[in-house]
């Protein structure tokens, strides 16, 4: 009603000649609106409203209770899930007291009603019997089109207090303190994690795991010069050097800073001897290693038995550990390198070559993939804190000495090999004077910091990449495997038109269309956000394992189950 | 080397260069300065000598023939008033970009090299300005080479010139590989390169064998190829061994040119009249679609939206800029008129965006004023 009144002022002052009609019309719309509230059955405000609902993240709540609702979450079977709700009518407005219908499908179906409250919100809790997955949909009572859009998803999982050690191993940049404390809370605080909510990555991931498996025997590995040394120093475990390794290489950026930037071989031997340690520590169990991004390049170096690592005692020590590891799960690692650094490091972007990506001679991409290279350096490669100097960004430039060593042999012949990796692809519009022609090549470029290749384990291509299957054939449903190599293609399709591009002719880090690709969820940053790994997620993966109770399900879920599959939990 | 990386497969230099002066006609644009070709002439003969100087004699003569006949040499571009003042005339850049870049459309080879925002009168940089060479398989030479300005106000980068022979001096260097299991593979080689002083077109030579080939890497420092799998790659971009033509004039008269052909398309109808204007577009249009394709998608839009019936330029000089990753181009902004059918028509404000690609200007893309 008041975004109306405006228009029945405004015409007082227009010519005669409008009045009568606007006069017509405006009794028009108030008649309906009359009948509209004498009437509260009639759906035709709420037909065009909205009704969202969502499942709180176990893990964010703790920290952040107020930003931990997403589309789906992990619970323990004979608990309590509360989803929220939330109804606006087509203008936004909270939809009060409003009657909804919620429908559980799934392993533990039912129906309900719930009301909304002054504010158009409802809570809907409910606690299942069944292992298996739900699927929560809500609509407007008497208002089918008003369902929700997208269902929230609930993985009910048996509790169980396994033992099965588990390491995650992060990016670049990043802070293990976050995961430990994730991973027991009880035992690690993190003091600068209460008040970046932004660092709460992988946290359905790591629910998913405790609820299984013991929380003693997970924890994040610290990098030699980690924040966590300093901000969270419980998180690193006792075997590792006491304190934040700060003798950095000569030359490094950020000598005396604890920033998770040193070399991929430094860490590598560290990993060999946290493995060695939590193995020891759970009976001489195998270890599940968690890689995302740099850690990816850590655990393949790991893996090769750290090949160019010099110490008297490296090598043995990786050969050692590298037997003691059972599954890795490469989450968007840097298997060859990162194609940023090598623009970086002088290379010409316009001849960006890979799998799928046109020819340098007969691109249609070449004079934009210099602009597209500029501005996901500006937006991606500043959060990542890249630095030519840092050990870390020497090992992870494509064919660096240390990409070339690890991808120089096999990877142990006894760790089965997880990959996830993004795989975004550009199509390019072009306005022609006032035409569109529509997008017809493509441009995949991985998850805008890897690109989505090479699958061969012995490959070190000339711009890097980010996937892993040895002879794996094409891909089926976003999956191929072959023996103990899975891998999954996280494929999302964007088209930008090219005259979007023109402000970044005049600054590379200004907006333009390729924001979309950008914000994707499967672009590297944004994979490990909670959005992407959230149950109900709109990325989905092939499930494997053939019990996600149906042909896709999210990344957690197939982790979770490819690991309780391979303990013969299921 | 063991790659089978095909050889160029132009003629040699010396041939080429030969060709192109003879074949090129005297026109009051190519009028040049003696005083300025001497110096070129002696400068790229010099370069291209390869401590063979048996043709020097005959190369001097027809380089002198050609000055007579009114070939252009070398890399400076002229800029002096040629066209009609009804045509649109587009302003040089107003400085050198911080790095500028070529490609070669034809084999894909790509010249790029940072330029220091300021460049003293002489010698732009003694210690070397990064370059990257990139070759039509992808391979990339990353080094620095001295920058030299010359007295016309065009550069040149090159491995040294030995004062005795006049030759390339080879270097060592490392070309980072594309193909195969990746890694590298020192390489000596020689690079002459020359572009004009807007840094708007350039030519660059790269010959190059791998360290481990002796008798390459002795072909590419004696100046004496074929003994061995020396490579030897020309980046063409506006500009030959020999000569550059100047993108600032021609970029006039482009628009008008591919403006005219755009109407002229639109008003004979049909996807086959649309030829022209896609051989006048960048690679955008013509390696994403074939010309038949752009044809039919051209027309189909042509239905919807209505037909082009007339472009008229609203910019009178626009300026050569360049992006941040160093390509050329300029913007002109148009009212294009559209037939709707029935007697209507409808005019929109256009700015189209103009690209140097290879030392042609061709349409890169449009963007609707106000979109």
């Amino acid at each position: 009603m008041p975004p109306l009144m405006p228009s029945f002022a405004e015409p007082l002052g227009r010519p005669h000649r409008l009045r009568l009609p606007m006069a017509i019309a405006g009794n028009a719309l108030i008649l309906g609106l009359i009948l509209a509230c004498c009437n509260p059955g009639a759906t035709s405000v709420t037909s065009h409203g909205a009704v969202t609902i969502c499942a709180m993240d176990a893990a964010r709540t703790l920290d952040f209770p107020t930003d931990a609702c997403f589309s789906g979450t992990f619970d323990a079977v004979g608990q309590a899930e509360s989803l929220r709700i939330a109804a606006v009518d087509a203008h936004g407005n909270p939809l009060k007291q409003q009657q909804l219908n919620v429908t559980v499908g799934g392993a533990n179906a039912r129906a309900a009603t719930v009301t909304t409250d002054g504010g158009g919100l409802a809570t809907y809790t409910y606690t299942a019997a069944t292992e298996g997955t739900d699927t929560i949909r809500v609509a407007v009572a008497n208002d089918s089109a008003s369902a929700t859009a997208r269902p929230a998803v609930i993985h009910w999982v048996t509790q169980r207090h396994l033992t099965h050690p588990v390491i995650l191993v992060h990016g670049i940049h990043e802070d293990a303190g976050d995961f430990a404390h994730q991973f027991n809370p009880g035992v690690v605080s993190d003091s600068d994690q209460a008040s970046d909510a932004g660092e709460q990555t992988w946290t359905a991931l790591i629910e998913a795991l405790k609820l299984v498996y013991d929380p003693a025997s997970m924890e994040a590995f610290c990098y030699v010069d980690d924040p966590a040394w300093v901000t969270a120093p419980a998180a690193c475990p006792a075997v590792e050097t006491a304190g934040c390794n700060t003798a950095l290489p000569v030359g490094s950026a950020t000598p005396n800073a604890c920033s998770s930037q040193s070399s991929v071989d430094l860490n590598a031997v560290a990993l060999a001897h946290v493995v060695q340690d939590l193995s020891n520590r759970t009976g001489g169990k195998k270890v599940t290693l968690l890689a995302y991004s740099m850690g990816g390049a850590i655990v393949r170096t790991l893996l090769a038995g750290c090949l160019t690592s010099s110490g008297p005692t490296d090598q043995q020590d990786c050969a050692t550990s590298d037997q003691l590891v059972d599954n890795t799960f490469f989450l968007n690692g840097a298997q060859q390198g990162s194609w940023l650094l090598t623009v970086n490091r002088g290379l010409d972007a316009a001849t960006l070559s890979g799998d799928g990506i046109p020819d340098a001679a007969h691109s249609p991409f070449t004079s934009v993939l210099p602009l597209i290279a500029q501005s996901i350096n500006g937006v991606i490669g500043d959060k990542l804190g890249l630095n030519l100097n840092n050990g870390a960004e020497t090992d992870l430039t494509p064919q660096s000495a240390n990409v070339l060593a690890h991808n120089s042999v096999q990877p142990t012949s006894t760790v089965n090999l997880y990959t996830f990796y993004g795989d975004i692809e550009l199509g390019m519009a072009v306005n022609f004077y006032t035409y569109t022609l529509p997008a017809t090549d493509s441009l995949p470029l991985g998850d805008l910091v890897m690109l989505a290749q090479n699958d061969n384990p012995l490959a070190s291509p000339l711009w890097g990449g980010g996937s892993l299957c040895d002879t794996c054939g094409s891909l089926v449903n976003g999956y191929h495997s072959n023996g103990r190599y899975h891998a999954w293609a996280l494929t999302q399709r964007y088209t930008f038109n090219i005259s979007g591009l023109a402000p970044l002719l005049s600054a590379p880090n200004a907006v333009s269309t390729l924001q979309g690709a950008i914000q994707s969820p499967v672009q590297h940053l944004n994979v490990s956000q909670p959005t992407t790994q959230a149950p109900g997620s709109a990325i989905q993966v092939a499930d494997t394992t053939g019990r996600a109770g149906a042909a896709t399900t999210d990344m957690p879920d197939e982790i979770l189950l490819t690991l309780m599959r391979g303990d013969g939990l299921i | 080397m063991t790659r089978s990386q095909p050889r160029s497969t132009r003629p040699s230099n010396r041939s080429r260069s030969l060709r192109e002066i003879r074949s090129r006609r005297p026109t009051r644009r190519s009028m040049w300065r003696a005083a300025e070709a001497a110096t070129w002439a002696a400068r790229w003969f010099a370069l291209r000598r390869r401590g063979s100087g048996r043709l020097g004699a005959a190369a001097l003569l027809l380089l002198c023939a050609a000055l007579l006949t009114g070939a252009r040499l070398g890399g400076a571009v002229d800029t002096a008033p040629s066209q009609p003042q009804e045509t649109l005339r587009v302003s040089p850049p107003a400085g050198l970009p911080p790095l500028a870049r070529w490609v070669d459309v034809h084999n894909g080879a790509s010249y790029t090299v940072a330029l220091p925002t300021s460049a003293p009168a002489s010698l732009v940089a003694a210690g070397g300005e990064r370059f990257t060479f990139t070759t039509p398989t992808g391979d990339q030479l990353v080094a620095a080479l001295p920058i030299a300005k010359q007295a016309d106000g065009s550069y040149t980068q090159s491995t040294p010139v030995n004062a005795a022979t006049g030759a390339l001096t080879c270097v060592q260097g490392i070309l980072r590989l594309s193909h195969g299991s990746g890694g590298a593979e020192a390489i000596v080689y020689t690079l002459a390169t020359h572009f004009d002083q807007y840094a708007l077109v350039a030519y660059a030579h790269l010959v190059y064998a791998s360290a481990r080939d002796k008798l390459g890497a002795t072909g590419v420092c004696s100046g004496q190829t074929g003994q061995g799998s020396e490579q030897a790659i020309d980046m063409l971009s506006g500009c030959t061994a020999s000569a550059c033509t100047s993108p600032v004039e021609t970029a006039g008269p482009t628009v008008t040119a591919f403006e005219s052909s755009v109407v002229g398309a639109a008003k004979r109808g049909g996807p086959q009249s649309w030829q022209q204007v896609y051989t006048g577009s960048s690679r955008v249009i013509t390696a994403q679609y074939g010309s038949d394709r752009f044809g039919t998608l051209i027309e189909q839009q042509a239905q919807k939206q209505g037909r082009i019936k007339s472009i008229t330029p609203k910019t009178t000089a626009p300026q050569v800029q360049f992006d941040t990753a160093g390509q050329a181009y300029f913007i002109v902004t148009d009212a294009v008129e559209l037939d709707k059918g029935g007697g209507n028509t409808v005019t929109v404000t256009v700015t189209t965006y103009y690209l140097l690609e290879s030392g042609q200007w061709v349409f890169w893309f449009s963007l609707p004023v106000g979109s």
